[in-house]
């Protein structure tokens, strides 16, 4: 027990009554977040609710050299919050103001804890949107987003956070107050470009300025069913050769569909081996003619069927289907562990017929998500949580399925973080010096490690050589 | 459903997390703990033996409002109500409630004079210009005085209804009338039966129905819940299976969501399993009833609707919307009442507070969620508000009035009504008789 009864005290007179979570009961929701394998129990929780408790707050535990954890919603999948030796966590559910909207320059300041969808909501009627749209876009904050440089389906054309983030506030751990702006044209260093994406390792981000978009003109959903997944995965490469670039290119397998049918019935066909989701967007003039060579180069690749949602409440259920496919997943099985790998889009046949393979050697139900524009694979890797000898099974086809990513020349995330996932994975993806070299950047920042410590890169202390993988997943 | 456990509660939760923002408590709060993620985790570490059933664990289950928009949001279909349900009994059992709160909420249901009384004395005490002052005090603060819509005669919907049966009628249904409805609200139960006579529906008076148990679930009274809703079985079921009518209608999106948990509730009594399905699958709100079999749309829309200027925006009951997934019918009917698509008063997934007892229960809560939709009225512009379940009205328009806000709560069908009495040429309606 790091804390004593005056650190609390004085904790309290900062955040007040609400901001202070401490019950048992309360404390145990707090431990664990979309990642479920992993579970450590903070002792505290803090909701400050505004940049200057939060600043207070840092001060204080910087003075009294107490470890904090910061967290968004805990919709994370890779653990990026667990509290694992860390006693205080920092929310940010309490910060949820939109500070301006600047339509003239199309930008917004929000706080942190900020919904992503709720940036949409409140330009939609101006005919604006925020567009990183990750699949619990609904449920998960800014601050979040800016933590783990989110993406989403869309961004194959959009990008992912850091191309929509404009400038960030945030409260380094010795409780210093930093505003990084970038106002036009990037000078000097890139210091968006570090604190998005470093997963709460460098300080605790209180706020956002970002980017907001037109909506686009007009908007062509397409959906192509294919006999397999290697056809499908062979179409997005047409795709794109035939010089198209679709705002989203997603694939499902049938595993997949079968469970997002059961969940919200659009109506699949019964015997597709995949589909593939292709949306355009941009002017009026010339989507016709673009969906016509989409449709070209999916029948080209065999796809039995290729349909244009018939209008905005076709189009919305297919997203609803894609989107909350993770979820979905709990009608088919009792657990599952995500897995988030990238591969040069080129190579997609490639990995696809991989996971197959080791999908077959273990003897796992594995059922595939991807962002294929991208090249963002999401095996699902379905077991049942009480067979301990399938676990040991899951953990090895999710190791292989990444190694093989590395293999190809991808990667071992795509969208989700290392968080304590995946840290073991990182001596595999980069050698010594390239980790010592993240090691001397974050140390820049969070000199002393207080701030979320056994994280990203692997430490004495989180060196596991065997990743158990999460049972569930979401993203 | 290819794995076994957790069964009996449905399927499993995966800690997805999409829920938390759809959760009014944590909307409000901030706190995990009052998120439906957080709860169902509080609730299975208690099932396990993880945690304690203390008081703090207590606390963050009750502050649930069951409004079911969690259920609305989950992808794996988790069936959250069940899961909170079969933790009330407990929740009652523990000794935060005080033993007059017991007797009280007893007495809420069924033919109470609870209700009469304390309306009386509503309208004596606004009438001395105390409204505000009265709206500060529990339980009297939600009757609605001398603001309500039931400003007319008080008679049961049998009395006038009997003479206007349709000759030739399209459906035949029988109306649950709700027992805080026909009390707070008769007006209503009295506009139902005018608006659908008036479509051609003759209504079949099932003079023995009870009280829908929603109130006694929530309150942790299982068995009694059950036995209400074994009563309604007999009486709305036989109607069905006889033949005698073709729909049961509620007004109050509360009761209707009950009738339609009926056949999970009696899905393991044998001799009740079917008949209950029977009623949950027969059970129809009364837009989406008029929806469903189409409605005469009234020639003078808006002519006096709302009875003031200013434009009408529909809040959706939480029962109604997330309990029987009800979300264009009641648009349509205020579209038809005034002529204009109904303005959207924003976060309208988001639970007003009302949530049955609860804001008798959760002031302080209640209170807050009140506020904000109060905020949002404000903001809309809005001169009248539409909400289709008599909690909600009561609610909101305490909320209103607390905020100082003139804005006028009514109920779709009232809407609707008034828009046939308005209408040149109308039938004769029982209104337009008198």
């Amino acid at each position: 027990m790091l804390l004593d009864t005056a650190i609390k005290k004085r904790l309290r007179d900062i955040v007040g009554p609400e901001g202070m979570v401490e019950g048992a009961a309360a404390l145990k929701v707090y431990e664990c977040d979309g990642y479920t394998l992993e579970k450590a129990k903070p002792e505290l929780v803090l909701l400050p609710g505004s940049t200057d408790e939060v600043r207070r707050v840092l001060c204080e535990l910087h003075g009294a050299g107490i470890p904090f954890v910061p967290r968004g919603a805990g919709t994370g999948v890779s653990g990026g919050c667990l509290p694992a030796g860390i006693p205080v966590m920092v929310g940010s559910s309490r910060m949820r103001r939109i500070r301006s909207i600047d339509l003239d320059n199309a930008r917004a300041e929000v706080e942190a804890g900020v919904v992503n969808l709720e940036i949409s909501r409140a330009v939609a009627e101006h005919g604006y949107y925020y567009a990183p749209d990750p699949s619990s876009q609904s449920a998960c904050t800014i601050g979040g987003n800016v933590a783990e440089n989110s993406g989403g389906p869309h961004t194959l054309k959009y990008g992912v956070t850091l191309n929509h983030v404009l400038g960030l506030e945030m409260v380094l751990p010795d409780g210093e107050l930093l505003r990084i702006e970038n106002n036009g044209e990037q000078v000097g260093y890139d210091l968006l470009g570090i604190v998005t994406g470093s997963e709460g390792t460098l300080g605790v981000i209180t706020a956002a300025i970002v980017k907001l978009l037109k909506k686009p003109e007009a908007v062509a959903t397409l959906l192509a069913v294919f006999p397999g997944v290697l056809e499908a995965s062979r179409a997005v490469s047409d795709i794109i050769a035939a010089g198209l670039l679709p705002a989203a290119m997603e694939m499902m397998d049938a595993m997949v569909i079968e469970a997002v049918e059961a969940a919200y019935g659009f109506g699949f066909p019964d015997d597709a081996g995949a589909v593939l989701i292709v949306e355009l967007d941009g002017l009026e003039a010339g989507l016709d003619a673009a969906c016509v060579r989409v449709v070209q180069a999916c029948e080209g690749q065999g796809a039995s069927e290729v349909r244009r949602a018939a209008d905005e409440e076709e189009r919305a259920l297919l997203w609803k289907s894609r989107k909350r496919a993770f979820g979905a997943m709990g009608r088919l099985t009792p657990a599952y562990c995500t897995q988030d790998g990238v591969v040069p889009r080129s190579r997609l046949p490639e990995i696809v017929e991989i996971i197959a393979e080791v999908s077959q050697r273990h003897s796992l139900r594995i059922a595939t998500l991807m962002h294929a524009g991208d090249g963002n694979v999401h095996p699902l890797i379905l077991y049942d949580d009480k067979d301990q000898s399938q676990v040991e099974h899951v953990i090895m086809a999710g190791n292989e399925i990444l190694g093989a990513c590395l293999d190809l020349g991808g990667s071992v995330s795509g969208e989700h973080g290392i968080g304590v996932e995946k840290i073991a994975l990182m001596s595999q993806a980069f050698d010594q010096e390239a980790l010592q070299a993240m090691a001397d950047l974050r140390a820049v920042f969070n000199p002393s490690g207080l701030c979320n410590p056994h994280k990203v890169l692997p430490s004495d202390r989180s060196c596991m050589e065997v990743k158990r993988p999460g049972p569930r997943g979401g993203g | 459903m290819e794995f076994g456990d957790g069964l009996e509660l449905g399927l499993p939760c995966v800690h997805c997390g999409l829920c938390l923002d759809t959760c009014p408590t944590y909307k409000i709060s901030g706190s995990e703990a009052a998120s439906p993620r957080g709860r169902i985790y509080i609730m299975e570490a208690i099932g396990a033996g993880e945690l304690a059933f203390d008081d703090e664990a207590a606390g963050h289950l009750e502050t649930c409002l069951g409004c079911r928009a969690c259920e609305s949001a989950c992808p794996s279909g988790v069936d959250y109500s069940r899961r909170i349900d079969e933790f009330r009994p407990r929740l009652a059992a523990s000794k935060r409630r005080s033993e007059l709160w017991r007797k009280f909420s007893r007495r809420l249901h069924g033919n109470t004079r609870i209700f009469d009384v304390g309306l009386k004395a509503a309208r004596v005490v606004d009438s001395l210009g105390l409204r505000r002052l009265r709206r500060r005090i529990p339980f009297f603060s939600l009757l609605p005085g001398r603001t309500a819509s039931s400003n007319g005669v008080e008679l049961s919907p049998l009395q006038r209804s009997n003479v206007h049966q349709p000759p030739y009628p399209r459906a035949r249904v029988a109306l649950l009338r709700g027992c805080i409805a026909d009390r707070a609200m008769p007006g209503l139960n009295r506009d139902a039966v005018e608006v659908l006579q008036r479509n051609g529906i003759e209504i079949v008076e099932l003079h023995d129905q009870v009280c829908c148990g929603a109130l006694d679930l929530h309150e942790g009274r299982r068995s009694e819940a059950l036995a209400l809703a074994r009563a309604n079985v007999d009486i709305f079921s036989g109607a069905l299976q006889r033949g005698e009518v073709d729909f049961v209608v509620s007004t109050a999106a509360g009761c209707g969501a009950q009738l339609r948990e009926y056949g999970k509730l009696l899905g393991g009594d044998s001799d009740y399993r079917e008949a209950a399905a029977l009623l949950s699958e027969r059970h129809r709100d009364i837009c989406e009833l008029l929806v469903e079999l189409g409605f005469e749309k009234p020639r003078a829309p808006g002519a006096t609707a709302g009875g003031k200027a200013g434009a009408l925006a529909y809040h959706d009951a939480c029962h109604l919307l997330h309990g029987c997934k009800v979300e264009a019918a009641p648009r349509a009917i205020c579209e038809a009442a005034t002529g204009t698509a109904p303005l959207d008063l924003g976060e309208n997934s988001i639970c007003c507070g009302s949530a049955g007892t609860y804001n008798l229960q959760q002031r302080t809560m209640a209170g807050r969620l009140g506020a904000r939709k109060a905020e949002l009225a404000r903001i809309s512009g809005a001169g009248v508000i539409a909400v289709a379940n008599v909690g909600c009205m009561l609610q909101l328009s305490r909320a209103l009035d607390l905020a100082g806000l003139r804005i006028e709560v009514r109920h779709p069908i009232e809407l609707l009504a008034q828009a046939y009495r308005g209408s040149p040429g109308a039938k004769a309606g029982p209104e337009a008789k008198r």
